[in-house]
């Protein structure tokens, strides 16, 4: 009797089995055919979608799911071009009355469904979005305000940069995320950037300054000379880096007086920006560092050498205390050449 | 009729691209990947190729190469289409011998005005 049970089990558990695969395959193969349709309906809208994003042409009467998946395509699209083609995106997405569903949806959904609106707004192109989606970056839910702000930056919404900068420094956005969407703002966010300047943070600070370094011109370099001279070691650091980027004409003083910084990272960071300016003057100190100082500082100063005069660290390469960094710049100026 | 020739595995891409010069009177072929690019230059010439660097497979870089080691290519104009932490490429490009470039997201409005200028510059 334990025998036949035990056999009626397998053979039960094998049908059940059997069938179960059955089941998944017949699934699979039902959404593969959906993906497959889906990819020929899409194929089929994007000449539809090209037509009203280049010449504003409206699409014929569509089907719920047609109309489902030409959104889904001009959303596609959106993240492919700038210029007036946005602009045709925008208002036919106003005309289906997309915007005005995921605004309400924003204003009162569930987090998830929140999170979902702000990021499709983000793709709508529609300028009408920026104040609600700036609100929401206040919003309870993290998903909500990272999402918020990535459709603040596909809107290149200048006039939220300040709401961005104020959620980055309050610790409301992740400090990456922010600081790609401002750079994807672009120098219209610097305004609102040198607001960090003076944070009490110095972790705000340093952001602030790598972000003017990267966003502003040289005529914001007078805005970061004060920051050589901050009490924190990663702000000064983040400085030299800063102006050199910004290209000031007169800043090699400045930053020669950085080389004798009591933090190794300032000096690492003074000679790599006197390096990506080729600032002969530096020359000297700089082998001197290269040959005396601890490890980072000495590779970035022998590095820097190389840049600004290769025959001279060569020629520095063939004294006997010329040090380890100083002989690997040397080898990789030589193999440079070869 | 000027024919192009749209090289991106982005069928988005290809479709914004081919539309717009499609409307501006070009001639548009397109194909989604490097290998099946070198494969209908060997039969077919186009007077200028829209070429995605990043694809699977054969790179844009890799397509340019092989363009310009060819007697039949070598002088083809092209136009690279990258994005834009991909500056790096652009410079690569060059030095294999890409005429422009185009960092997307783009204008379609300067896309054909950059295509005008090299076939112009390809001409004289």
């Amino acid at each position: 009797m334990g025998t036949g049970l035990f056999v009626g089990a397998f053979i039960a558990l094998s049908v059940a089995a059997v069938l179960l695969l059955g089941l998944l395959s017949v699934r699979r193969l039902r959404l593969l055919r959906t993906e497959r349709e889906l990819a020929r309906a899409a194929d089929r809208l994007r000449g539809v979608a090209a037509a009203l994003v280049m010449d504003g042409e409206r699409p014929p009467a569509l089907s719920t799911e047609d109309a489902e998946l030409l959104a889904r395509v001009l959303w596609d699209f959106s993240r492919q071009i700038t210029g007036s083609g946005r602009e045709e995106i925008a208002e036919y997405f106003e005309e289906v009355g997309l915007v005005d569903r995921q605004l309400a949806i924003l204003a009162s959904g569930a987090a998830w469904r929140r999170a979902q609106a702000a990021f499709v707004l983000g793709d709508a192109c529609s300028a009408r979005a920026i104040p609600a989606l700036v609100e929401h970056l206040r919003d309870p839910d993290t998903a909500v305000r990272s999402a918020a702000t990535r459709s603040l930056g596909r809107l290149r919404a200048t006039e939220a940069a300040g709401g961005i900068v104020d959620a980055m420094a309050d610790r409301r956005i992740p400090l990456a995320l922010a600081c790609g969407i401002l750079i994807e703002i672009g120098a219209g966010g610097v305004p609102e950037i040198t607001a960090l300047l003076v944070h009490t943070d110095p972790r705000s600070r340093s952001t602030g300054v790598q972000l003017l370094g990267l966003l502003g011109s040289a005529a914001d370099a007078d805005r970061l000379r004060p920051l050589l001279t901050d009490p924190d070691g990663s702000v000064r650091a983040q400085a030299c880096l800063a102006l050199s980027r910004l290209a000031a004409g007169d800043i090699g003083e400045t930053l020669r007086a950085r080389l004798s910084d009591a933090d190794p990272l300032v000096r690492a960071a003074a000679a790599e920006a006197l390096g990506e300016l080729q600032d002969e003057d530096a020359l000297d100190d700089l082998l001197h560092m290269a040959a005396v100082d601890v490890f980072d500082p000495a590779r970035a100063a022998a590095s820097a050498s190389a840049r600004i005069d290769p025959e001279a660290l060569l020629a520095a390469a063939t004294g006997l205390d010329a040090g380890q960094h100083i002989a690997e710049a040397a080898t990789r100026v030589w193999a440079a050449r070869q | 009729m000027t024919r192009v020739l749209v090289v991106d595995d982005d069928p988005g891409i290809v479709a914004l691209v081919s539309y717009k010069l499609g409307r501006s009177g070009f001639e548009v072929d397109s194909v989604g990947d490097g290998q099946a690019a070198v494969d209908f230059v060997a039969t077919q010439t186009p007077d200028l190729m829209m070429l995605d660097i990043m694809m699977p497979g054969l790179s844009g870089l890799e397509v340019l190469e092989r363009l310009r080691a060819s007697e039949t290519t070598a002088k083809l104009p092209v136009i690279m289409l990258t994005a834009m932490a991909q500056e790096s490429d652009v410079e690569r490009g060059f030095e294999l011998g890409a005429d422009d470039y185009i960092i997307k997201p783009f204008s379609p409005r300067e896309l054909l005005g950059r295509v005008n200028a090299v076939l112009a510059r390809s001409a004289r």
